[in-house]
């Protein structure tokens, strides 16, 4: 009784002990951690859409969107954070899309697709099939967009996810961005 | 020859991790494509070596023998999930390239087995030179076969071109199966080179 009390006790004591340092830790890295993330979302608004001038924030059925205007007011756009579940895990990343309803680019934000294959969507050759494609177009995997075979997954997840998006970034909030209906 | 000094230099060469004790091959071959990531994958596991060594080796009076392995784990999995973070806080780059590997260090048989073998039984200066020593050894044979990886089958080193357009780069060694055969041609010479060191 005495001897599993002091197993229990010493394994306990290690667990705790771990877990407090590992708290602070992360309490001093996750600030960065944002900062880090707030600041590639900076940098892909300013790739995808160099004559901006203003965004506006806004969140429409759940997802978030950064409406882009230039500095005459004009709309250029909008960025929306996209998530899908990937062959892995979620995949999140960044869909630019002009007033037109035209892709203008995407960037992977976060992802968790088996290194050297699936993270082939982070790649131009796998995202320039979808760039210039607009909501009018047929998004079918392999039959319009190919997938990448030894990828089939994950690239088949993001033709897909991709095409949603434009459905749903077409319908009402283009529309939101022109009028500037916040 | 000072005790501590033997320790060192017995991670590097004579019991190196990986061509001699073939331990921790999941990342060796997982993260070996590029000679960046070799490198940033053999500091990253020599932090947590060295750190989870002296944690557990300051330990060793008071962890019970029945309990020990758990506590090794927890020891070395707090250091694996602190080295994770500040990656990501600091190196997020790194920390992408590196991906699901930095987690799969707390399963590196390598760690636990020379908190077993050795930081539990040793005193704390000892125990940190050898977790220096393997950690060096272990980032040693990463290196090079990242470097052997990265020339052959990508055409440059630590990202710079240094085949020229001529070279076509040969694309089986920038996948696992080429980091096999690069491994086991790897093994073939270090064989050879410690028979002419007389360290067999």
């Amino acid at each position: 009784m005495d001897n599993m009390g002091k197993l229990v006790l010493t394994l306990a004591l290690v667990a705790i002990a771990s877990a407090l340092l590992l708290t602070g830790v992360s309490l001093w890295t996750e600030p960065i951690v944002e900062e880090n993330i707030a600041r590639m979302h900076q940098e892909v608004l300013e790739d995808f859409f160099p004559e901006m001038d203003s965004y506006h924030q806004k969140t429409v059925d759940e997802v978030d969107y950064d409406f882009v205007y230039d500095s005459e007011e004009e709309f250029l756009g909008v960025l929306a954070l996209a998530r899908v579940s990937g062959y892995a895990g979620e995949i999140v990343y960044y869909l630019a899309v002009c007033e037109q309803g035209t892709v203008e680019g995407i960037s992977i934000r976060d992802h968790e697709e088996t290194p050297g294959i699936g993270d082939i969507i982070e790649e131009p050759e796998f995202q320039d099939r979808l760039i210039g494609k607009n909501y009018q177009d047929s998004l079918e995997p392999d039959e319009d967009v190919d997938t990448v075979s030894g990828a089939t997954v994950s690239t088949e997840v993001m033709i897909e996810s991709v095409g949603e998006y434009l459905e749903l970034v077409s319908d009402e909030v283009l529309d939101m961005g022109r009028e500037k209906n916040f | 020859m000072s005790a501590w000094l033997v320790d060192l230099n017995r991670g590097i060469l004579k019991e190196n991790p990986v061509f001699k004790l073939l331990l921790g091959m999941c990342p060796v071959l997982g993260v070996t494509a590029f000679a960046e990531n070799g490198l940033g994958m053999g500091i990253a596991a020599t932090l947590v070596l060295i750190c989870s060594n002296v944690v557990i080796s300051s330990l060793r009076a008071y962890i019970p023998a029945r309990v020990r392995i758990p506590c090794f784990i927890v020891v070395i999995a707090t250091f694996v999930t602190l080295v994770d973070m500040l990656l990501e806080a600091f190196f997020p780059p790194l920390h992408d390239q590196l991906g699901i590997f930095v987690p799969l260090i707390v399963v590196n048989c390598m760690i636990l087995g020379r908190a077993e073998a050795f930081a539990s039984k040793r005193p704390v200066l000892r125990s940190f030179f050898d977790g220096l020593g393997v950690g060096i050894g272990f980032t040693f044979a990463l290196v090079l076969l990242s470097i052997v990886r990265e020339v052959l089958g990508q055409g440059t080193l630590f990202g710079v071109d240094v085949t020229g357009a001529a070279f076509e780069p040969m694309l089986v060694m920038a996948l696992p199966p080429g980091a096999f055969i690069a491994l086991g041609v790897l093994l073939v010479f270090m064989n050879l080179a410690f028979k002419k060191l007389g360290m067999e």
